[in-house]
């Protein structure tokens, strides 16, 4: 089952995006997601999703592969869609049955939100599948490196993140493996109502659990005898260093956003602030 | 002074109540002394719980003496001391024994260069570094590939170049083939021995009797005190005192033995295969064919 979820890893694949430095990565995103929620019109989502499209030209990553992401999440999309078109108050009342009122207000706001949610899962995806979970968690490190001053242990966080991500093939693995063992004694993981499904998976926990925390204990004392001491310096392999590149890539995407800001702001002064526009 | 010295090593690990009163003293490890040379090539044999695992954290600093000392290339291992404790653990490293948990990086590269990264080392000075210790180990080609694909023999090769990376002159094998198929254990044991004689000091610990017949001298433990040291003939001779451990001799050397029970003129000290036959078809040709 999970390995059908295709939404946010990485892609092997040689481009600009994937060569970029991921802080400047890190902050395209950002200002992405930031841009998404500036614009409110359909013509604004066109402009991002232009922007989107050509970002996609440029990763070298395919747009079929990309979109297939979606699946994941399109029960969170239609529950999020149903639930603004029935709860949006508004004046233009299309269908009036019973206690349930659609209004066009709140068709235009479902599907706004709708687009706005698609934008925002394919948008960002572009920034796990072009960067390696590594690159990311020393991204993150970087950046948020400030907050050491404020004695948040920023370093042993991107740790413990990088980790994690190690070892969630280990158990999957090892969730299949128990599955297993508690079906060849006899256990049935498809009978009974929703909560009596849920209970049938505690035999399933519990030993994941254990064995989870064994082999914490195992790493930890694996880390300790390559002399790992949290808190201490750490140096690096690949020490992230911007290039030239990395400039060229900031300077496109503060102007890039900077264009969305000042488009929306200029159709908000000539009063052309409506959902067919911007 | 030796490179690994352990001079009477207490370790305890108590039983308590609820109240924390210790209800019984559980001695691991009861008063081991030990002393081992540079570039020698050590077995420690036991039981389950017999306090062998025990000794090794204690070789690397991962447990602290409750009694005695332990000297690591003349550093006295010391809990206050981090840098000593740091000291320590740049000269022994160690291979567990389950592959999958000592794995820390996401790719094969990533996690060799766990150790000399935690050490400050150069990055330029790492690159090399860990190259040169993944081609060592014949996993070059695996660099950019999560660890999770790879078999058990080579993640612990991927695990033994995390460690070659952080230049130690002492590698400590905790039952690092305990796990693995008879291919990769037979693969770690390569290692092992191409590593010795490149002047690796090694410390190999395990239960299964063929790993050991090309130590240089083998300590054999129980319940936490060394039973029997020598050489493998040494040893193996004692079989008696061996299988009252509750271990078991190699196979080859019990077929000697049993032969010899039986009245056979057969030396009892033979560890390997070849050894056997060569003396078996002399001892043959000697007295004749025996009768049916």
């Amino acid at each position: 089952m999970l390995r059908e979820i295709t939404l946010g890893q990485y892609y092997n694949a040689k481009s600009v995006i994937h060569d970029l430095d991921p802080r400047v990565k890190l902050l395209g995103t950002l200002l992405y997601i930031a841009a998404l929620f500036v614009v409110n019109g359909l013509a604004g989502y066109a402009v991002i999703t232009i922007i989107f499209l050509s970002l996609v030209k440029l990763s070298n990553v395919p747009l079929k592969y990309i979109v297939r992401g979606i699946k994941a999440i399109v029960f969170i999309l239609i529950i999020t869609a149903v639930c603004n078109m029935f709860f949006f108050e508004g004046k233009n009342i299309i269908v009036k049955w019973h206690f349930i009122t659609i209004t066009l207000e709140g068709v235009k706001h479902a599907v706004s939100m709708a687009i706005r949610l698609i934008l925002l899962i394919l948008g960002t995806s572009i920034l796990t599948l072009t960067t390696t979970s590594t690159d990311l968690t020393d991204a993150l490190e970087k950046s948020l490196g400030f907050l050491k001053k404020v004695k948040v242990p920023v370093s042993e966080i991107a740790l413990m993140m990088s980790i994690a991500l190690r070892f969630i093939p280990i158990l999957v693995e090892e969730t299949n493996k128990i599955m297993k063992a508690q079906i060849s004694r006899g256990a049935d993981f498809e009978k009974g109502n929703i909560f009596q499904r849920i209970k049938n998976y505690v035999p399933i926990i519990v030993p994941l659990f254990v064995s989870a925390f064994r082999r914490a204990d195992d790493l930890s004392m694996a880390m300790e005898a390559r002399c790992y001491q949290p808190g201490a310096m750490r140096s690096k392999m690949y020490p992230l260093e911007y290039g030239d590149m990395d400039k060229v890539g900031y300077a496109v995407i503060t102007s890039t956003f900077l264009v969305v800001v000042i488009l929306k702001v200029v159709c908000r002064v000539n009063g052309l602030n409506q959902f067919w526009i911007i | 002074m030796s490179f690994i010295k352990v001079k009477n090593l207490i370790h305890k690990f108590n039983i308590y109540d609820e109240q924390k009163n210790i209800i019984e003293d559980n001695y691991a490890l009861n008063d081991i002394s030990i002393d081992i040379n540079k570039g020698e090539y050590i077995a420690i044999l036991g039981h389950n719980g017999s306090g062998k695992s025990t000794l090794a954290r204690h070789l690397n600093n991962l447990l602290f003496p409750d009694g005695g000392s332990v000297w690591i290339n003349e550093i006295e291992s010391n809990a206050e001391d981090y840098l000593s404790t740091c000291e320590i653990r740049k000269n022994v490293g160690m291979v567990f024994q389950n592959p999958d948990n000592q794995i820390v990086g996401t790719t094969v590269e990533e996690d060799t260069a766990f150790g000399p990264e935690n050490l400050c080392m150069n990055p330029d000075i790492i690159k090399k570094n860990v190259y040169k210790c993944l081609k060592n180990m014949n996993m070059e080609k695996y660099r950019f590939k999560s660890p999770s694909r790879l078999s058990g023999g080579q993640k612990q090769r991927v695990a033994i170049a995390g460690i070659l990376a952080m230049h130690p002159q002492c590698i400590v094998f905790d039952e690092a083939t305990a796990m693995l198929d008879p291919q990769g254990r037979a693969e770690i044991m390569g290692i092992i021995s191409e590593l010795h004689n490149e002047g690796m000091t090694i410390v190999h610990i395990t239960h299964f009797m063929e790993e050991v017949v090309n130590a240089d001298r083998i300590f054999v433990m129980d319940k936490g005190k060394i039973l029997l040291q020598g050489t493998p003939k040494e040893v193996f001779g004692k079989s008696d005192v061996i299988q009252k451990a509750g271990l078991e001799v190699p196979l080859i050397t019990d077929i000697a033995i049993r032969l010899k029970e039986d009245g056979y003129d057969m030396p009892i000290d033979i560890l390997d295969v070849e050894h056997f036959v060569e003396i078996f078809i002399e001892k043959l040709y000697k007295n004749g064919m025996p009768e049916e």
